[in-house]
């Protein structure tokens, strides 16, 4: 018996060894995005940073993240911070990146910290729930500039030093609508499926504004080149579920007859439902094609880099942050991932590089009131809660278009929270 | 018909690596150990095949689908075993408070599943944060070759990997074993009254060793099921979730019975995907992904209350044995 058990132990002690040893000199992995044969290059590149400002070597920045590198939204903003370090020159000292602090009473702790003990000048926090501690910290140190991303309340909060940002996100989403209702055309032109069965299947975390303008303005673009797509949207109640996304899409997919997946949550559920059932998938945050070599097709994302850089330069120079700043295709703050070469419909890139000079120049309107209804009516007037108090008191439609994500006038955060015609809510009823 | 079929098929699907857990946590409480590091031992057991899948299909020219399934499977059962065999050493060898231990295994078992995890995703350098196996996936998702064509009742029974019959014939081996098998009578007697079993003869520790890590490697599968199978190969920290302590509970639900408990895991299954079959208003969501648990606080009350001998947990449950305590 003894032997046996001796002989079994060395067995498992040498695959150990084996297996540790031999990750260290992996570099040719299929899901290195360098190796890949079937995504062609990024359409919309995160740009190389430059810059003519000379960073102090006294200069620090602090980021305080909700989780860490291994969480998909704090890992976009931890990487664009690190490019910006690099590309500025700056020392591993002069960044400093708290991770896993909660929206909680720690996250104030973690700010004063950073601005008292390690003399940070300028703050920033990536979570939604982080802001009211940042606005805390940063009412007591008036000299430190506190900075939050998502955040919905630093134009009504009349504090100098905290400023919010976000991105117009929803172009990017708009363009990789355009790769999906491309797709649709593509099956519905193979007899696959016939018009009316163009029904796209969208997981949402939650019925907040900022899921419901991203998913509107994917179908926007979607509709844009197939005028007969219809989206049906499964909420899953959390940003990052794994199993509950991953099934929410299988339900799009076998009960609701969808026959292309996008989604707006953290996790790899949806792309891997998708893989599974081999469903084409929009994919979100960066490229999941090594998921999905069969089914991925494009994918957008925010790039944080130009902000860091904004707000870094500014302290450094001396110059006022802006109160509330709002980042777009422009100005490099939405990326688009490359197109699968292997899913994507004839054309797809072509038409794709148009959309993204269209908003280069301000033609494309994503949110056009001629081009949706809802009711069956199209809309002139849209009050929006633009001060966070979930009641709309603030007009943005104007010029024939709602005006999502406008800094300077409204505010960055999204406002878009209209269930427009031809969008389903399958599980969710806001309470009615 | 295919509604439910469909429904049906994802409840499997959800409920395996909770029979998994099940199993191997009913094996271990059948000696009078107390697992709560069953959800570390899973996430190890699925970051060990992972990490054995990651080099082979790195290194490999091509994937073969014998090794595919072999160097993953060895490695989730030696990654879960050597979890066992710790928490083994701590509560039988050394006598440490069971509770206590299964606690810390846990969140060692998840802090250890993310560290690997986190660095191999730090070696591919990956955009997003995940790794993809799916070479190594498509070996667990064969299916037998005629599921396709059986229509919806058929996919409902045939559909899946290998590793789904696996469970329920495990689950089936280890009721036949605790029941029908004079080791499995050793082994309740050991969890039932351990100072009897020794007087009888029976080697208490041997017995709780070989059960705990048994148990351990057979809840170790149901981690590398989830991946593999379930998530296609997809690999992401905290993806695996807290579906360790539903298998817990379903031991309780079950009462302790290897065949009820594969029920229990399906039912378990179902209510996890319920969600998506039924029309509730969002905010109404935990309550429906709640009912699990309060199914199992139902079982416990009745249980309780009936006091019927052949339901209660193995007597000497959670208590360390020690010969010459008086």
């Amino acid at each position: 018996m003894k032997k046996i058990l001796a002989l079994f132990l060395a067995v498992v002690m040498m695959l150990t060894l084996v297996a540790c040893g031999a990750q260290k000199d992996d570099n040719n992995d299929a899901s290195n995005p360098e190796t890949q044969t079937g995504e062609s290059d990024e359409l919309l590149p995160r740009a190389e940073i430059k810059s003519e400002v000379e960073i102090p070597a006294d200069f620090k920045i602090g980021m305080i993240c909700l989780h860490d590198e291994n969480s998909t939204y704090d890992n976009n903003f931890i990487r664009a911070l690190k490019s910006v370090q690099q590309g500025l020159g700056m020392s591993d000292d002069q960044v400093i990146i708290v991770t896993g602090i909660g929206e909680d009473a720690t996250c104030y702790d973690t700010a004063v910290d950073l601005a008292k003990n390690k003399g940070c000048k300028v703050i920033f926090a990536d979570s939604f729930g982080h802001e009211s501690f940042m606005k805390q910290a940063a009412k007591e140190f008036p000299d430190v500039q506190f900075c939050h991303a998502t955040g919905t309340s630093s134009k009504i909060a009349g504090i100098e030093n905290f400023h919010n940002a976000f991105a117009s996100i929803y172009e990017g989403r708009y363009i990789a609508g355009i790769a999906a209702g491309m797709k649709l055309n593509e099956m519905i032109k193979e007899g696959k499926i016939t018009a009316d069965e163009a029904i796209i299947g969208y997981v949402g975390a939650f019925t907040y504004a900022e899921v419901i303008s991203g998913m509107t303005s994917f179908y926007l673009g979607a509709r844009s080149v197939c005028e007969s797509a219809t989206m049906k949207v499964r909420y899953t109640g959390s940003w990052y579920d794994q199993a509950k996304e991953q099934e929410a899409a299988t339900a799009l997919i076998e009960n609701d007859k969808c026959v292309l997946i996008s989604q707006h949550a953290d996790s790899l559920g949806a792309p891997t439902a998708c893989e599974l059932k081999n469903v084409p998938n929009v994919s979100y945050n960066g490229s999941t094609f090594s998921a999905g070599e069969n089914t991925f097709i494009i994918s957008s994302a925010i790039n944080w880099a130009p902000y860091f850089q904004y707000i870094i330069e500014s302290v450094v120079k001396g110059e006022k942050i802006d109160t509330d700043w709002c980042g777009d295709i422009a100005t490099n703050s939405v990326v688009l991932s490359g197109v699968n070469r292997n899913v994507m419909a004839e054309g797809t890139i072509e038409k794709l590089n148009e959309a993204i000079d269209g908003f280069k120049k301000g033609e494309i309107k994503v949110f056009d009131t001629s081009k949706f209804t809802v009711d069956g009516k199209n809309l002139t007037e849209y009050l929006a809660d633009v001060d966070g108090d979930f009641t709309g008191e603030t007009n943005v439609i104007h010029d024939g278009y709602f005006d999502e994500s406008n800094a300077e006038k409204f505010r960055s955060a999204p406002y878009f929270d209209i269930i427009i015609d031809g969008v389903t809510n399958l599980n969710t009823n806001f309470g009615e | 018909m295919e509604l439910i079929c469909g429904f049906i098929q994802r409840a499997i699907l959800q409920g395996t690596p909770l029979l998994y857990g099940a199993t191997g946590e009913i094996l271990t409480e059948k000696s009078g150990n107390l697992n709560l590091g069953i959800p570390g031992i899973m996430y190890i057991g699925a970051i060990s095949g992972v990490v054995g899948g990651f080099v082979y299909q790195t290194n490999a020219a091509t994937v073969v689908t014998l090794w595919a399934i072999l160097i993953p499977l060895i490695c989730c059962l030696a990654g879960s075993l050597l979890t066992s065999l710790i928490y083994c050493f701590l509560t039988i060898t050394l006598r440490a408070n069971q509770n206590v231990t299964g606690l810390a295994i846990t969140t060692f078992g998840v802090g250890v599943g993310n560290f690997f995890g986190g660095s191999l995703i730090k070696i591919i350098k990956s955009d997003v944060p995940y790794l993809s196996l799916t070479k190594i996936a498509k070996a667990y998702k064969i299916t037998l070759p005629f599921a396709e064509d059986m229509g919806p009742i058929g996919k409902a029974i045939f559909s899946y990997g290998f590793m789904v019959y696996l469970a329920i014939i495990i689950a089936v081996a280890v009721s036949v074993f605790l029941k029908r098998t004079r080791a499995g009578l050793h082994l309740r007697s050991v969890g039932e009254n351990p100072a009897t079993a020794d007087a009888a003869g029976i080697n208490v520790t041997r017995h709780k060793y070989f059960a705990t890590s048994i148990g351990g490697m057979i809840a170790g599968l149901g981690g590398l099921f989830y991946i593999m199978d379930y998530s296609n190969g997809i690999w992401s920290n905290n993806g695996f979730g807290d579906r360790g302590w539903l298998a817990i509970a379903i031991v309780i639900f079950a009462t302790w019975k290897p065949l009820v408990a594969i029920v229990g895991s399906y039912l378990f299954g179902a209510l996890y995907i319920l969600f998506n079959y039924i029309n509730v208003p969002i905010q109404f969501l935990p309550l429906i992904q709640m009912l699990p648990y309060i199914v199992t606080i139902v079982v416990l009350v009745a249980v309780s209350m009936r006091k019927k001998r052949e339901n209660q947990p193995p007597a000497s449950l959670g208590l360390s044995y020690f010969r010459e305590e008086r």
